[in-house]
């Protein structure tokens, strides 16, 4: 296995999973050649999965059915009367809200900083997704990479995994759009195939130092 | 931020960063789109990874690197406790992590200081900010209302759809019709609501005044006094030797200063409670005294009793400082006037020129300071009278034949007539009405009288009685009677208030005033068509009656009316006017969901918000600059924005300027016509095509701190520095503040004390402490003097509700806090007696259904001995939202139909429509309701 590539295909789709999990109402992209991306993520990564209910429901999408889509993501993670139905940071859930000070102890640690505009939601799983992908180029670039690979497993293992489940739970229970079903659907997969890989992998590195 | 919410979303094929190796890029990629992906980052600053100080392991090494704050900003929680108090804020990485006291205040004399002042809902704020219950984006309603679903909507289209239906509502039915009602939440931040107060003096629409609209005003202060802000500071507690805290809970509702009760119980002063309910602070007081509830006026009337009987009135303060040595006619019960003795005077209306009896000379004479006209503009009477009684020694007591215009008519005191009133209210009998042992009656009286200084600290409850101006007039007769208004340590504590001319300079400038406001009372009246619900429950004998005396008043002037083409649109901005309105559920249906639209400016999720076509979010406590006066502590306290608002949330001043922006722009777009507008009788032309450029005072005011900085340059009181300079400082002490009690050159209202320590005219009909009020429709019912009346009760009902504020939030704030909940029960519950509750098979922890002829809600049974039988007892806040059908308490409070008539008096003297003085107090009192177990909800 190349670990070169295996690195930035797993990057590379937590990149994929930050844009495509962030607030369409906000810098929303969807790439033109996302079949070819998801297909070259899909070949190169370490383990299984399968993106295509993506690449069929971001075929759908047209001008006409764009604001549904919109809308449906506000009405899950944004608004609602007692706050959107499904918190997309994780703070916002009460159960997790004293997990916040550990992320920004992670950004800090590995020097992670957030924009300015969005700071008030660093814990925004799309901004969580974005750490995850700025630790794999970390991982890369570092001569420590160990640091940065059980980093990443920490940080899945103990903010991400936690509520993701919950969250497509939820969805699953709302009956979401299938734009956003797809999406987080794959992203839970992808995010439990992923952690259990980590921690092979990090057990494999710590017994060899 | 771009809203790409209308169209399909961007497409793009080109690289955005690049900084991994080329090669093996290239090798992996072959040029294809994930490129661009895969080495984006889109949230952060362009950076690359850096390797850690320190190699991580696991989590812990996380915990090795000491946590550091980027800044501490000054700060502290604009909401309506009137707690003021500096906290310090502490920031890292743009976020609120935690916050502190600031605590180094100074003290009074030798009271004990001020800090550290805060509480428990202030100490979670930085966590509450982040809640889930937190509008973070604009919101448009698109299920039907009240259904709960809705779209993120941008500021730009939100604001414009807004305007177009302010234009067309103006265009068709006039300003009036549109409702801008703000609240506490938002008034005691002084630039904010001075820029409501612009936007609404440029624009024409109505303003339900909230003051009276939540019954907090102190009317029977006012009709006494003829001034409604008579409190000093938290610290003139410790001067006194005995405190009545009368309907009042502070060691629940007033948590930074409730120390001052303690520390002067520990003094030696003599601090009793006075509740039906076994309160927090009646645990701590030296005597608990509990009457049954609405009965304190007979208990305030015995103690009244005790003091003359025993002769422990101080009969020189009240000759000089109170209308009891004025002459009354016995046979119309009317003042003697200089108009009855004379055709001259009747022809020149000498209808405020009273009489005292000279004991010295054996004759009437003037009573000094009376007789004085309305002062002329600019001119302060106060200056230039006196009610310095000189040489005469006035008669308290005595009855004589005196020659009038009628002929001979028998003239006596007000003191004699008050002695005759008292007489139905010894001990025993206030016993009977109250359930407190005539001894206790009797030697609280005692106490009280004996202090000197004794002050009545008293909350805001009384004026959710109907009856309860007189409750409020009794309080102010005991301390008169005693000697008890004007030393430190003495007086009646409900309220204060900022004398803020920064605040009116600002909403006026350039214009002059030209507001509606008016009661909430009245409005919801009148819009909600409450005469049909005292009708439907407490008859309708007592409807017609009540709301003929309404329609009288306005027919003859004495109270405005708005709205007469109906409620089209309505804002609420600073207040959750759907949560604390009596009679909520009716006048959610017959008032508030009929409007065409409504408009939600909030911070958090509520049921005013629920029930909007669109939510505005706006900023909270740390997220934004502004400045606010509270009369408790003697100090001017800053908000300075610890970070940005978070979302797309904006302050106040901001949504207010942008609003007037859009407004102006829609104008000019429809060319929209000026309208001819007329407020009381003045002249006014709006033209919303100048809206921003008058709102802006022609682009001089930018943001809200040049609204801080106006308040600040004109406003007296207030040290004059720089925002930046007060910010730095978090709070500044005012000046005038050297005593507990405000001297003249303090932000706050110290007329009264004027009058007592100068000798200057009260701004009342008599220019005294006036306990006789002889307006036809007093007499009528009864009400010339402070007495008692039994509160009015729901037929077929037994149990009176009693409700108060909660500890764990202020109103409807925090109420929904996670962690304040499991402190309580964790959703709504209410008090009930052992017995009661035995009596309906209930038990603790059982689900209640509460009702009466008005409604029904359902709230957890909490089973304490600490209430009374015959009543119940709630904390009050609780959001609709956290109740089954979004019923809260206010389905059974079916009282916003009980304007009583002597509320709506006007033409005489003080007595008349008057904002923030005189106005009919919304009431949430007068009802009763019953329980049982729930069988389903």
């Amino acid at each position: 296995m190349d670990k070169s590539r295996t690195l930035f295909a797993r990057s590379a789709a937590y990149a994929l999973f930050s844009n495509l999990a962030h607030s369409p109402h906000e810098d929303y992209i969807i790439f033109s050649d996302l079949e070819n991306v998801i297909q070259e993520i899909e070949q190169v990564l370490p383990f299984e999965v399968d993106f295509s209910s993506i690449i069929n429901e971001t075929n759908k999408v047209t001008d006409n059915n764009w604001k549904n889509i919109v809308q449906s993501y506000s009405a899950l993670f944004e608004v609602g009367d007692d706050g959107p139905p499904i918190p997309i940071r994780e703070s916002a859930n009460d159960s997790l809200a004293f997990k916040k000070e550990e992320i920004t102890r992670y950004y800090d640690y590995f020097g992670y900083t957030v924009s300015e505009n969005r700071k008030w939601e660093s814990d925004h799983l799309s901004i969580e997704l974005e750490f995850i992908h700025f630790l794999c180029q970390g991982e890369r670039e570092s001569e420590d990479a160990l640091s940065f690979q059980l980093a990443q497993k920490d940080f899945i293992d103990r903010h991400l995994i936690l509520w993701l489940a919950s969250v497509h739970y939820k969805m699953e229970q709302l009956d979401a759009h299938p734009f956003w079903m797809a999406i987080f659907s794959a992203l839970f997969t992808f995010i439990q195939k992923d952690l259990n890989w980590l921690k092979n992998q990090t057990n494999e590195l710590k017994e060899a130092i | 931020m771009k809203n790409q919410s209308l169209s399909k979303p961007e497409v793009i094929n080109e690289m955005k960063v690049d900084y991994f190796p080329p090669i093996s890029r290239r090798k992996f990629l072959s040029a294809s789109g994930l490129a661009s992906l895969g080495l984006m980052l889109k949230f952060s600053p362009l950076k690359a990874a850096v390797t850690p100080n320190r190699p991580y392991r696991k989590f812990e090494d996380l915990m090795r690197n000491k946590f550091t704050w980027d800044k501490v900003a000054r700060g502290t929680h604009g909401t309506n406790c009137a707690g003021n108090c500096a906290f310090n804020v502490f920031v890292k990485d743009g976020i609120v992590w935690r916050e502190e006291q600031q605590g180094d205040y100074e003290s009074t004399d030798d009271t004990p200081d001020y800090g550290p002042r805060g509480c428990q809902k202030g100490l979670r704020h930085a966590k509450y900010m982040y809640g889930n219950q937190r509008v973070l984006y604009p919101m448009k309603r698109v299920g039907k209302r009240g259904e709960g679903k809705w779209e993120r909507v941008s500021w730009e289209q939100a604001l414009t759809e807004i305007a177009d239906k302010f234009i067309d509502v103006v265009e068709k039915d006039g300003p009036e019709s549109i409702s801008w009602g703000s609240g506490t939440q938002m008034s005691v931040k002084i630039a904010s609501y001075a820029a409501l107060a612009r936007l609404v003096n440029i624009t024409g629409v109505t303003v339900p005044e909230f003051y009276s609209g939540v019954g907090d005003l102190p009317t029977g202060v006012y009709t006494t006094l003829g001034k409604v802000y008579v409190g000093d500071t938290m610290s003139a507690i410790y001067k006194s030797n005995c405190v009545l805290v009368w309907m009042s809970n502070p060691a629940v509702t007033r948590i930074p200063d409730a120390h001052f009760f303690w520390e002067a119980k520990y003094n030696g002063t003599k601090v009793i409670s006075i509740s039906p309910e076994f309160t927090p602070t009646a645990m701590h007081s030296s005597l608990w005294v509990n009457p049954k509830p609405g009965t304190d006026a007979a208990l305030a009337m015995g103690m009244v009793h005790t003091i003359i009987k025993e002769n422990l009135v101080n009969h020189e303060y009240i000759k000089e400082q109170s209308d009891l040595p004025f002459l009354v006619r016995t046979d119309n019960k009317k003042f003697l006037r200089k108009e009855d003795t004379s055709i001259v005077s009747t022809l020149a209306v000498e209808d405020n020129i009273f009489y005292l009896w000279d004991k010295k000379t054996n004759q009437p004479v003037i009573a000094p300071g009376t007789g004085l006209t309305d002062p002329p503009p600019g001119r302060d009477r106060r200056k230039f009278d006196t009610i310095d009684l000189g040489d005469i020694d006035p008669a308290l007591e005595g009855r004589w034949t005196m020659s009038t215009l009628d002929g001979d008519v028998e003239v006596t005191t007000v003191y004699e007539l008050l002695k005759d009133e008292a007489e139905n209210f010894t001990p025993e009998k206030a016993s009977e009405i109250t359930g407190v042992s005539p001894e206790v009656i009797r030697q609280i009286a005692r106490d009280f009288a004996q202090a000197q200084p004794a002050m009545i600290y008293a909350g805001y409850a009384a004026c959710k009685w109907v009856h309860g101006d007189l409750l409020q007039r009794a309080f102010v007769l005991l301390l008169s009677l005693t000697g008890n208004i004007g030393p430190e340590g003495s007086g009646l504590q409900i309220s204060n208030s900022p004398k803020v001319r920064g605040l009116m300079a600002f909403a006026f400038n350039g214009m002059g005033p030209a507001t509606r406001m008016i009661s909430a009372t009245n409005w919801d009246y009148e819009q909600g068509n409450m005469k049909e619900l005292t009708k439907n429950v407490y008859g309708e004998e007592l409807a017609e009656e009540w709301d003929a005396k309404y329609q009288e008043s306005i027919k003859e002037d004495w109270f405005p009316q708005y709205g007469k083409k109906g409620w089209k649109m309505g804002f609420f901005a600073g207040n959750n006017g759907a949560n604390w309105r009596a009679s909520g559920n009716k006048w959610r249906k017959d008032a508030f969901e009929k409007l065409e639209s409504i408009v939600a400016i909030v911070p958090d999720m509520g049921v005013t918000a629920h029930y909007a076509d669109y939510v505005l979010p706006v900023a909270h406590h740390y997220e934004r600059a502004d400045i606010m006066l509270q009369a408790r502590t003697p100090y001017v306290q800053i908000l300075d924005a610890a970070v940005p608002p978070i979302g797309e949330s904006k302050d106040d001043f901001t949504i207010v300027h942008d609003f007037a922006k859009i407004l102006e722009k829609r104008a000019k777009k429809r060319h929209m016509k000026v309208i001819r507008d007329n407020v009381d009788g003045k002249s006014v032309r709006r033209d919303f095509k100048r809206a921003h450029q008058q709102f802006t005072m022609d682009g001089k005011v930018k943001d809200v701190k040049d609204v801080i900085q106006f308040i600040i340059n004109t406003t007296p009181g207030i040290p004059k520095m720089s925002f930046e300079e007060l910010a730095a400082k978090g709070k500044v002490r005012v000046e005038g503040s050297d005593k507990t009690y405000y001297d003249k050159d303090a932000p706050y209202h110290s007329e009264i004390m004027e009058s007592v320590n100068e000798k200057r005219p009260y701004e009342t009909l008599t220019s005294r402490q006036q306990f006789y009020i002889d307006h036809d429709w007093f007499i009528e019912y009864g009400e010339q003097l402070p007495t008692h009346k039994e509160p009015l009760s729901i037929e077929g009902y037994p149990l009176r509700m009693m409700m108060g504020h909660a500890r764990h939030g202020i109103h409807s704030m925090w109420r929904d806090d996670p962690l304040m909940l499991t402190l309580q029960r964790g959703e709504p519950d209410i008090y009930v007696n052992p017995d009661d509750a035995k009596t309906r098979g209930v038990k603790d922890g059982d689900k209640l259904r509460i009702f009466n002829s008005g409604g029904e809600f359902f709230a957890m049974a909490h089973i304490s001995a600490g209430i009374q039988p015959g009543m119940t007892f709630m904390y009050h806040g609780w959001d609709p939202m956290m109740f089954k059908d979004q019923q809260n308490f206010s389905a059974v409070i079916s009282t916003s139909g009980l304007i009583k008539p002597t509320s709506m008096a006007g033409d005489y003297g003080h007595l008349g429509y008057k904002v923030l003085a005189y106005a009919p107090n919304q009431t949430y009192k007068d009802f009763t309701c019953d329980f049982e177990k729930a069988t389903h909800g």
